[in-house]
């Protein structure tokens, strides 16, 4: 899959999880960004992409991602 | 080998000297032989128990990187021709195998802190309930830092299997690991990849003469915190705590008041001294308080208050508790049923709780522990969380803008009463002694009567007059509050200090040593040797 093809799916599903439609990620779109992306959160968007991707992302990739460009490296990795 | 104490000193120095004496290369054998020295200093079973725990470590680590080594090489191999399906299997297995080894040290670790820290505990209420007889432990002593080494040694395992950090090749360097002499009494939670490749780096460093004044600044307001502020202070929260039936309405809230500013003072104190004897030797041990008692809800409160335990609890148990099977199935399950809130929230309400229970076990074997820093600040999270739109609501009704200062103050004010009405619980000798005190803050004469009778206790621990205390209190507090403060807003006050005049320097310098000879707390009736959160 490409990136822009996956970067769009992942708007979606940023979209859906946070509820707020004008949410558009980027490769250095971090957690500080997007409003309620809290450590709370976080486990709750990365199952929803788990879902889209059909992947499940290891502990290490859970805890060591720093932006939104590492996750899709890490969607690619996985897929 | 108290940190308050001379000996501390000479051997910090001899430590410095040492390690810039040493080559580049071998600095970490004098960290270690240093760390064994210390904690020799106050056990020598004790290091036998943490250089066992590390090995087992060190060894698993080793057999986990190689698990992982052979599933990347088979990877490499059969990546083309592999089916997605075969890749994922061949995946688990590998985790699956590693894990084992995982819960292997999760069990040693955990098992040696359960028989030394809990074991006596429940075995006594056993005996008690059912009038058995079981082995109470009583002559087994707490090794030194154990319930901080054993999650440092955890946490390097799991994350030489999530590989995030490469598996040590020297035992030694995992037992230095474990034993570091700077965090083993009161922390700060260490990562492998963040403090080894300070401890064991092979290029040479130097320590400038701006650099030393720095450290040197920073070790001595730890050390008037601990000193001047917290040993003082902590005089009244003990009478009052030790003898809380004598007292009743204002003594009892100023034991808690001042119970609240000690705690601060000596955790926070401790820290400055290990961090800034860190920076003597190029060391950068991460920080553990920021400005806790600013915080806009206690959800930030405990961002800000021994922060290495709390990204220890959320990377290692929080994380994978919401990421287990059983919680993903159970926020589907929910989400259909009862709605897509719902469905996230109670799932992460339920890790939460486990979460919170957990961190008040590992603060003590007890109920109040458990109850008072585990269940309780649960419950104010949540719901801080469940009332945010009601309090909202409030905030918009009396114009208090989010972010004003008045409504910063509120709220800073809020997480400081209920975080002073939770340290009762942590540090009463049991839950119901913490509930009694409590009962005691509404019961008995309203008026000052109560605050005189704390200084001129029986005890004998208190003395001069109850104004002077009260005027030392109140100043002691302003010089946390605007230190705080001045942190808050990025003042670098060790900076601002070295970049003033030379005569204003001096005067500085010598506030600080007058300071902790006037000021600080000596003498037998004061328990300077022991640290608050020393062996946890």
């Amino acid at each position: 899959m490409e990136r822009a093809e996956i970067f769009e799916k992942l708007n979606e599903v940023f979209r859906d999880v946070f509820d707020d439609e004008s949410i558009t990620v980027g490769e250095d779109t971090t957690a500080k960004d997007v409003e309620g992306w809290d450590s709370l959160r976080h486990i709750t968007l990365l199952a929803a992409i788990e879902d889209e991707f059909d992947i499940e992302f290891s502990m290490g990739q859970t805890v060591s991602m720093k932006n939104v460009g590492e996750m899709v490296d890490f969607i690619q990795e996985e897929l | 080998m108290s940190l308050t104490s001379f000996y501390f000193l000479i051997f910090v120095l001899c430590t410095v000297l040492l390690y810039y004496a040493a080559p580049a290369k071998y600095r970490w054998t004098v960290l270690l032989a240093a760390s064994v020295v210390f904690y020799v200093s106050y056990s020598i079973v004790g290091i036998f128990i943490l250089s066992a725990t590390a090995l087992i470590t060190y060894f698993s680590a080793l057999r986990i990187e190689k698990i992982g080594d052979g599933y990347k090489s088979w990877l490499a191999e059969n990546k083309q021709n592999a089916s997605r399906e075969e890749r994922h299997a061949r995946k688990k297995a590998s985790q699956s195998h590693q894990r084992r080894y995982v819960a292997f040290v999760v069990t040693v670790s955990v098992g040696l802190l359960f028989l030394f820290k809990y074991y006596g505990y429940f075995a006594s209420g056993i005996n008690r309930a059912f009038s058995a007889h079981l082995w109470t432990a009583e002559n087994l002593l707490l090794p030194l830092g154990i319930s901080f080494y054993s999650l440092q040694l955890i946490g390097y395992v799991i994350d030489v299997s999530r590989g995030i950090t490469k598996a040590e090749k020297n035992p030694l360097k995992v037992i230095l690991y474990g034993s570091f002499f700077l965090s083993i009494m009161q922390g700060p939670f260490n990562r492998y990849n963040h403090l080894m490749p300070q401890l064991c780096r092979e290029e040479k460093t130097k320590l400038s003469f701006y650099k030393f004044k720095l450290a040197v600044l920073k070790i001595s307001w730890g050390y008037i915190k601990k000193m001047c502020i917290a040993d003082q202070i902590g005089c009244i929260a003990r009478e009052v705590f030790t003898n809380y039936t004598n007292y009743s309405g204002l003594g009892i809230a100023l034991g808690m008041i001042a119970f609240a500013v000690q705690l601060y003072a000596d955790f926070s104190g401790y820290m400055d001294i290990i961090c800034g004897i860190g920076e003597l030797m190029g060391i950068e041990m991460p920080q553990n308080f920021r400005q806790p008692f600013f915080s806009g809800n206690m959800s930030e409160f405990w961002r800000r208050w021994h922060i290495t335990l709390g990204a220890w609890l959320k990377d290692y148990i929080f994380y994978p508790i919401l990421k287990s099977k059983a919680f993903l199935k159970m926020n589907k399950g929910l989400s259909k049923t009862l709605g897509k809130k719902a469905g996230e929230r109670i799932p992460t309400y339920l890790g939460m709780f486990i979460l919170w229970t957990l961190i008040g076990a590992w603060h003590g074997a007890g109920f109040n522990y458990v109850f008072g820093v585990g269940i309780l600040q649960f419950i104010y999270i949540v719901s801080g969380e469940l009332t945010k739109p009601l309090t909202d609501r409030l905030n918009k009704l009396l114009h208090l803008k989010e972010g004003s200062l008045p409504l910063r103050i509120i709220q800073s004010v809020r997480c400081t009463l209920l975080m002073i009405f939770a340290w009762v619980f942590f540090n009463s000798s049991s839950f119901t002694a913490a509930v009694h005190m409590l009962g005691r803050l509404f019961a008995g004469k309203p008026g000052l009567s109560q605050i005189q009778a704390v200084f001129y206790s029986d005890s004998g621990i208190l003395s001069g007059s109850g104004k002077i205390w009260l005027i030392y209190i109140v100043l002691c507090v302003l010089v946390l509050l605007i230190a705080d403060f001045l942190h808050e807003k990025d003042v670098f006050i060790r900076e601002k200090i070295e970049k003033k005049p030379y005569v204003a320097r001096v005067l500085v310098y010598l506030t600080i040593v007058f300071s902790i000879i006037v000021f600080g707390a000596y003498g037998d009736q004061v328990d300077v040797s022991n640290f608050i959160y020393f062996n946890f």
